[in-house]
């Protein structure tokens, strides 16, 4: 006999269970296919971003189902586009399940409905001003069915006016942004002014719950969008993580009007800030009063920002052309024992580098490091520094140039016994000298990351699977190039999965 | 502690595991010292034993909120954990309900994922045989939940 959970008693563990299926969209697809119940509790989970996955013309076709719902003065609008096909009646209303909206996303699975309804030829100047329409079309049917988003990201390939009714629907539907905890605002620019500043004072009034904000600031935005921009970080009850990006393109940010000083609002929240093209000014003083803030990623920044994030930082994260040495020295001298994570990543090689290796190696500035991924220094550097990390679980290493065979013997065995996860997808002659470090390693990695392997690694990597018996997980950036028949011999001993689906919460 | 399973199998436990369970830790608190033992009468005694291991060895882990249900990114399961699940299905399903009425959530989210990897890539005809469920989709209704949802199968 089906347990009660899957046959209607508890419906709110089997809407836990699929949970855990969320995006993946066959499983999804299959469970809806099961009975009756699978299908109600199945679809609307499957539902939820559908515009998200995948940019294929016939997987654009969902879009029809929402049309099934349009009164006759709306369907008026397809009309308008050249859109004459029917729609029948669909077994649920799909635009109350979700929970999703990317307006990029949005406007590039239209495009690719319209090339299927239209055919590749209709005239371009036509088709744009159906795209228009129909994101007009489908946003104000989104807001009416009753659905309540979790996530909303506003970007656009193109320049759009947003309909009147738009803002009288969202005032009148207050749920819709009642729930929202993700929030990404873009170019702005791309709406009118009228346009963005209402939408962002409804936003501030009826979006409370925001936990993490993504904001893309420019010189030319008008004061008001600033101004409402205030309004929507102070609005919010519990701000945790605060991403701005002021990297205009062609002028230098120096005056954030208020939006940074608005932080203060939130400063027993926030717990992790990601700074992008920021140059400093006096309202990042605030973070200095941010209790609880442990995360800080620096990208193409100013270095002078380490100095304001108060003490408790666990993380961090520098990225940038040239790795500067010395903010980042005077930063771990202050607070490298707090510090468990960290990432350094930079485009070109330099002598601070060594500097900056030398320093921690001498002045033993991080001992509690949890997590370190490096493309920074020489290798034998890297391998001082991993020696001394007797903490590290999870490592990163980016190294291009030669390696020894001696130094790849000497680099396995420095590996410290705490280490679980290692990614070696951009070290080259790690990964032709596999088997050499595989056989005199001692870790008990749980997941390595490499970039292919052929059948002489895979021996190694089968040897070492039944010597340690740790590992789990494969990771293989060249993974569609894998033999299938040395893979399945792998697969006997350890999971291989592309890369990317190692995951790591740092 | 003391607890009593529902066939009336008296188990005693530190403190601090038994706080692993939100309801246990509110009544506990409500309650105050006491030798009285805390009647389970949802949970048998072999499931009680399994949710005891499950608290003892994570009895050192640090308590997990509901808003940090948005930190996790990986759907991999610690070996212990794994280990702990290699159960039959009526075992799993009775572990689900019994975390869910004791709020533990974190044995929760393990059996509950370890449930969704079970169904994971599985067409509907092996979803059906492995949760023992019969198909009561009219020809005509699974046609139309296809047709309606086909756009799943493009990959």
């Amino acid at each position: 006999m089906a347990s009660k959970i899957f046959t209607g008693n508890m419906p709110e563990l089997m809407e836990k269970i699929l949970n855990n299926l969320n995006h993946e969209f066959y499983s999804l697809y299959s469970c809806a296919l099961v009975c009756r119940h699978w299908c109600k509790m199945s679809i609307p989970i499957l539902w939820q971003d559908p515009f998200s996955y995948s940019y294929n013309e016939k997987r654009s076709l969902f879009i029809s189902n929402y049309f099934s719902s349009l009164k006759e003065d709306e369907k008026f609008v397809l009309k308008n586009c050249n859109i004459y096909v029917g729609f029948s009646k669909t077994l649920f209303d799909y635009a109350i399940f979700l929970k999703v909206l990317d307006l990029y996303c949005l406007e590039h699975m239209i495009k690719l409905w319209l090339d299927f309804q239209l055919g590749l030829g209709f005239p371009f100047l036509k088709k744009s001003k159906a795209v228009y329409r129909m994101i007009n079309l489908l946003f104000k049917l989104f807001i009416k069915s009753g659905a309540t988003l979790y996530k909303l990201d506003l970007s656009s390939f193109e320049c759009i006016q947003i309909k009147p009714e738009i803002f009288y629907s969202l005032q009148r539907n207050e749920k819709f942004f009642s729930q929202l905890q993700d929030l990404s605002l873009r170019d702005l620019s791309k709406f009118s002014i009228e346009s963005a500043v209402n939408l962002l004072m409804i936003l501030a009034k009826n979006a409370r719950k925001i936990s993490s904000l993504y904001l893309e600031i420019y010189t030319k935005y008008d004061p008001q969008v600033f101004q409402a921009l205030i309004s929507i970080i102070k609005s919010q009850e519990q701000l945790r993580l605060f991403r701005i990006n002021s990297g205009d393109g062609e002028d230098v940010i120096e005056e954030y009007n208020g939006i940074i000083s608005a932080l203060t609002s939130q400063k027993q929240s926030l717990q992790e800030i990601i700074l992008e093209y920021c140059e400093y000014s006096v309202e990042f003083e605030v973070l200095m009063n941010c209790e609880n803030l442990e995360i800080l990623r620096i990208d193409n920044s100013d270095y002078i920002l380490l100095n304001i994030s108060g003490s408790k930082i666990n993380t961090l994260e520098v990225t940038d052309q040239i790795i500067k040495t010395s903010p980042i020295v005077s930063f771990l001298e202050k607070s490298g024992t707090l510090l468990q994570r960290l990432k350094l990543i930079c485009s070109e090689i330099s002598e601070e580098e060594s500097h900056l290796l030398k320093a921690l190696i001498s002045k033993f500035l991080c001992p509690n490091l949890t997590y370190l991924y490096m493309c920074v220094g020489t290798f034998s550097e890297n391998l001082e520094l991993i020696s001394k990390l007797q903490k590290l679980q999870y490592f990163t290493l980016w190294f291009e140039d030669n390696i020894s065979e001696e130094e790849v013997k000497k680099f396995a065995e420095v590996l410290p016994l705490t280490l679980q996860y290692l990614d070696l997808i951009h070290t080259p002659q790690l990964n032709s000298y596999l088997d050499i470090w595989l056989n005199n390693c001692h870790a008990p990695l749980k997941k390595i990351l490499i970039k292919s392997f052929d059948e002489t690694r895979a021996k190694a990597l089968i040897e070492f699977c039944m010597r340690k018996r740790t590992l789990n997980y494969v990771g293989v950036s060249k993974y569609s190039d894998l033999n299938d028949n040395i893979k399945k011999e792998m697969e006997k001993y350890v999971k291989v999965v592309p890369f990317k689906s190692i995951l790591v919460d740092y | 502690v003391k607890l009593t399973s529902s066939e009336g199998t008296e188990f005693i436990i530190d403190r601090k595991v038994a706080e692993k369970s939100v309801l246990l830790k509110n009544m506990l608190e409500d309650v105050g010292e006491s030798d009285m033992a805390i009647p389970l009468p949802n949970v048998t005694g072999p499931i009680l034993n399994k949710v005891i291991d499950y608290c003892t060895h994570h009895r050192d882990d640090p308590f997990v909120s509901q808003e940090d249900d948005s930190k996790k990114v990986s759907d991999d399961i610690d070996d212990w954990d794994a280990e702990f699940c290699k159960v039959d299905q009526g075992t799993l399903f009775e572990l689900i309900l019994s975390a869910n009425y004791l709020d533990i959530k974190p044995l929760l989210d393990l059996t509950c994922k370890t449930v969704a990897n079970m169904i994971k890539g599985k067409t509907p005809d092996e979803i059906r045989k492995t949760f023992n469920i019969t198909n009561d989709f009219t020809p005509e209704e699974e046609e139309h939940v296809r047709k309606e949802n086909e756009w799943c199968e493009e990959r």
